[in-house]
């Protein structure tokens, strides 16, 4: 996709928030839904400058986010423009690449829908809705993580507590070693 | 049948106006007209799209019970190009020159000729083929397209249009927080927003304190900076 959609940046914010969370111990997520989904990161961030067409930052394989360069972006003011997730729902696990500036699914990986050995095998019209199925739960899920950040991102608190915390976490960032 | 696939990108869409109910005989009517349309011995058409269903990529029929998959409704858009190879032209154009005689062509008519062996090549040529997949979810008025190339999405967007007169909106983050049940203040402050640089910019104070402030400013008494410190 080449055209930036208009705030673009609430889901680069989301994604940052996503990571902030994911490293202090905050990443299980009681959405609107009930249930609680739990979101980690995965193997693969891209960072880009405030312009979108200045030069990106890819980072792959490993574990990213624990590496020296991903700190220097983000500590330079980066934007992290996507990223590579897992999200859990108990024992259901989906793996998928996040554009936070369109909120595009990229390589969704869904829990197996086949089923388990000791049941009747779905016929194949039952396993077409169940791949569906998987797709849209995922994007449910995350709509009510996104929700709860929009929450957080539109209350005063925002300004007051979230963006001092998270400069923070950037900050301490520094005296982190690999 | 192919069965739907298991893994993929895709891009949201939400469905804003009217469709027909996913049972109702007008929508397989809806997909019928605008079904796919081959250009394989097509003179003059570069490209072509339309809707197939899942189990004939001919575009010839449209089963029920492949379509209609409770609670979704599986959807296919066949998209054809033919692309003529440049060097073929070129070679055809050379060729045409060469048989010339007397003064040589003016650009309208290099033009014409070029057109005119264009038009000839094409129907020899086969379109390369490209299939999106789809699924609505008329619940919850959503469309989940298999796509995240623009062109695809545009393609898809107008076909969507022509077949049932409602417009598939792609979901943003934007779109998303419009539609996430929030109260009037928080839609307020969500038109006025811009975005936040964690980094803050010289000169203003974010980062941690305690870490930016120099030693000489708790040895020069300031306790509240030293307390600070002590507290992190």
């Amino acid at each position: 996709m080449t055209t930036t959609p208009e705030h673009a940046f609430l889901g680069e914010e989301f994604l940052t928030w996503l990571w902030y969370r994911s490293e202090s111990g905050q990443a299980t997520f009681t959405t609107d839904q009930g249930g609680a989904v739990a979101v980690a990161f995965d193997d693969l961030l891209v960072f880009g400058g405030e312009d979108e067409n200045r030069m990106q930052q890819t980072l792959r394989r490993g574990l990213p986010t624990l590496s020296l360069e991903a700190k220097a972006a983000l500590q330079a003011g980066k934007r992290l423009r996507k990223a590579r997730l897992v999200l859990a729902d108990g024992p259901e696990q989906w793996s998928f690449t996040l554009d936070g500036a369109t909120l595009a699914f990229g390589s969704v990986r869904c829990p197996d829908p086949d089923g388990d050995d000791d049941e009747a095998a779905p016929t194949p019209a039952e396993l077409d809705c169940a791949r569906m199925d998987g797709f849209a739960r995922l994007a449910r899920r995350l709509d009510g993580v996104y929700r709860l950040f929009l929450d957080e991102r539109l209350s005063d608190d925002w300004e007051r507590a979230s963006v001092p915390s998270l400069r923070r976490w950037i900050d301490e960032k520094r005296g982190e070693r690999v | 049948m192919p069965r739907f696939r298991k893994s993929g990108s895709f891009t949201r869409c939400h469905v804003e106006g009217p469709m027909p109910k996913p049972g109702d005989e007008a929508l397989v009517v809806a997909l019928a007209k605008q079904r796919f349309r081959s250009i394989e011995n097509a003179a003059s058409e570069e490209h072509s799209v339309g809707w197939v269903s899942p189990g004939d990529a001919t575009g010839g029929s449209f089963l029920v019970d492949e379509i209609l998959l409770d609670p979704h409704v599986r959807l296919r858009v066949r998209l054809d190009r033919k692309r003529l190879p440049r060097v073929w032209v070129q070679i055809h154009l050379d060729s045409a020159l060469r048989a010339r005689e007397g003064r040589p062509p003016s650009a309208k008519e290099r033009k014409e000729l070029k057109d005119e062996i264009a038009s000839r090549l094409l129907p020899r040529v086969l379109p390369s083929v490209g299939f999106v997949d789809l699924f609505w979810d008329p619940k919850e008025g959503e469309v989940y397209v298999f796509t995240t190339s623009r062109a695809g999405l545009e393609a898809v967007q107008k076909l969507w249009h022509q077949s049932f007169g409602s417009r598939l909106v792609e979901t943003t983050p934007l779109e998303l927080a419009f539609r996430a049940g929030l109260g009037k203040e928080r839609l307020k402050r969500l038109e006025r927003l811009a975005p936040v640089p964690f980094v803050p910019p010289p000169g203003e104070t974010g980062r941690a304190p305690a870490r930016r402030a120099p030693p000489a400013a708790a040895a020069a008494g300031d306790e509240g900076a030293a307390a600070q410190e002590a507290g992190r």
